[in-house]
């Protein structure tokens, strides 16, 4: 049977005559080009779309990684601070933080991703430890559900100390300061309608009271106590200090001025000190009347008066400070290397800013399409070859 | 110039090109269609002529098997038959080889494109179901279909395929 049907389909076949293509090859050569060209195009595409996504997705986004400026990797302060409204935590062990903002409520920004930690406590004399590795505030007063304390989070451990303040009779609290090891806390305010003040040991914990008015004194000592960073009263044109003789314990002083740069503050500033990044160089909310070019305070470092007038330097880093930002860990600041290009701050992108943090699932969504579009055609490519 | 790999793709054309129309002819069963056929394999052979130029003939004719389906496939959903499926040809056409042609005309392209390999090309069912990436199974099945609806389409052609599969 199939022998005769092949010989009747041959003849079937025969009955057809064919003229030969002689562009066949050009036409074939051309699409082959074309087709490689395509193809690379579309590798090209694929690689792209993986690389972005990749990137997007495995981004160290909020981790400071700016080199110097992140302290090997234990984080930075940023070089915005814009909080925005979100929900509450409730768990504090949170890791380092680098800046405490107070108000109606405490909010805390995460040292090695940015992003922004908030607390339904009152934010009232917020205190963020140089080291970034406690905060604390004062409770409002015996009508809160905490009674009249001191209360210290451990960011590490999110354990919470509630400290009954002034021997347990408590305190109305106007301020909290941290010395330079970031183990003592200082608290300052007034009981029964007189001035009072006593020194938290957190790793004990204990207090010292201010028996012979050692404590009195606002301000931030330097780490040897040999000079106390004072806050102003209102603007000023040079920013106040204490020298303190060792043989006194650092319990009064010498006022010596430091001169702020008139060029910057022709008209005088608020200075605020936040802690002291050595024993030379003090950290300060600069803060100069309102004009037509300064909006906001900002934080500068300077040198103290101790300092040889003709070595002193003075430099703005963190422009417009919230008024909510009051504390920070200044240890986070890096060392002084002299480069007025330093960077002393760490720009996290929109993990600082933004409420939820970094946002990348659009992008990683939209990479992924891409991607797929591009296997997608590269398939196709594949089927035409 | 004329390159090495032109001048090999050039006498494979003028050797062969002529066999490969008639096989591409029993698959389309369309003079135009078949030329068409064949061009669109001998392009993609250009295409790929470093890769298949050992052995050029045999991926010719399989793009041309599969090229021819997926044309069908393309053209059944914009065309519509004009006859019943299993309609008997015209008992007028008395030639052997008109019946043939139209009988064959009537087959599915997969049944056509089976027949056509096993009895044309002679390949086994193993060798057909691998070309056209079929299992053994199937292959035997649609001969078997595509030789029963010969029967019925024209039983002029009994003896030419027997009296049964």
């Amino acid at each position: 049977m199939s022998t005769d049907l092949r010989g009747e389909l041959d003849a079937l076949a025969r009955t057809q005559t064919f003229s030969p293509d002689p562009s066949a090859w050009d036409r074939g050569r051309r699409a082959r080009r074309r087709s490689r060209i395509a193809r690379g195009a579309a590798a090209l595409a694929v690689v792209a779309a993986v690389a972005g996504a990749a990137a997007l997705a495995v981004r160290p986004g909020p981790v400071a990684p700016a080199g110097d400026v992140v302290n090997d990797g234990d984080g930075a302060i940023p070089s915005v601070i814009e909080p925005t409204n979100g929900d509450f935590e409730d768990d504090w062990a949170i890791g380092r933080a680098s800046v405490a903002l107070g108000g109606n409520h405490l909010v805390l920004v995460g040292a090695e991703d940015g992003r922004y930690h908030r607390f339904a406590v009152p934010g009232i004399a917020v205190a963020l430890s140089p080291d970034g590795y406690r905060v604390a505030w004062w409770s409002g007063g015996d009508a809160t559900p905490d009674g009249d304390r001191i209360l210290i989070a451990d960011l590490r451990t999110g354990d919470i100390l509630r400290w009954a303040h002034n021997r347990g009779s408590g305190a109305r609290v106007t301020t909290l300061t941290w010395r330079t090891d970031s183990t003592q806390l200082l608290w300052n305010g007034r009981s029964e309608g007189t001035a009072a003040a006593g020194l938290i040991d957190v790793t004990g914990p204990s207090e010292s009271p201010d028996i012979e008015g050692r404590y009195g004194s606002r301000g931030i000592p330097s780490s040897s106590t040999e000079e106390v960073a004072l806050p102003s009263d209102g603007e000023v044109t040079a920013a106040p200090f204490l020298r303190v003789p060792a043989d006194r314990g650092g319990t009064t002083g010498e006022r010596v001025d430091r001169a702020l740069p008139t060029d910057l503050y022709p008209d005088g500033a608020t200075v605020t000190p936040v802690g002291w990044v050595d024993e030379d160089h003090v950290v300060a909310i600069i803060d100069p009347p309102p004009s037509d070019v300064v909006e906001r305070p900002r934080l500068a470092v300077f040198t103290a008066p101790d300092v040889a007038e003709s070595e002193w330097t003075w430099r703005e880093f963190l422009p417009r400070l919230p008024p909510e930002a009051t504390s920070f860990a200044v240890d986070l600041i890096p060392d002084l290397d002299g480069d007025p290009g330093q960077e002393l701050t760490h720009d996290f992108g929109e993990a600082s800013a933004s409420e939820e943090g970094p946002n990348r699932v659009p992008y990683v969504l939209g990479g992924l399409v891409a991607l797929l579009a591009g296997v997608a055609f590269l398939r196709m490519m594949q089927k035409q070859a | 110039m004329i390159t090495a790999d032109e001048a090999g793709f050039d006498a494979f054309v003028a050797g062969r090109q002529a066999a490969l129309s008639r096989t591409a002819y029993l698959l389309t069963g369309d003079h135009h269609l078949a030329q068409d056929l064949v061009q669109a394999a001998l392009l993609q052979a250009a295409r790929h002529w470093k890769r298949i130029h050992t052995s050029p003939e045999a991926y010719v004719r399989r793009a041309m098997y599969h090229q021819n389906i997926s044309w069908w496939r393309r053209r059944r959903l914009t065309e519509s038959p004009l006859l019943a499926h299993d309609a008997t040809a015209d008992a007028a056409d008395t030639d052997l080889r008109l019946s043939l042609d139209q009988a064959l005309a009537r087959l599915t392209p997969k049944q056509r494109t089976v027949l056509v390999l096993r009895f044309y090309e002679d390949l086994t069912e193993v060798e057909t179901a691998r070309a056209l990436e079929l299992s053994t199974s199937t292959v035997k099945s649609t001969t078997r279909q595509a030789l029963a609806r010969l029967r019925v389409l024209a039983p002029e052609l009994a003896e030419l395929i027997g009296a049964d599969a």
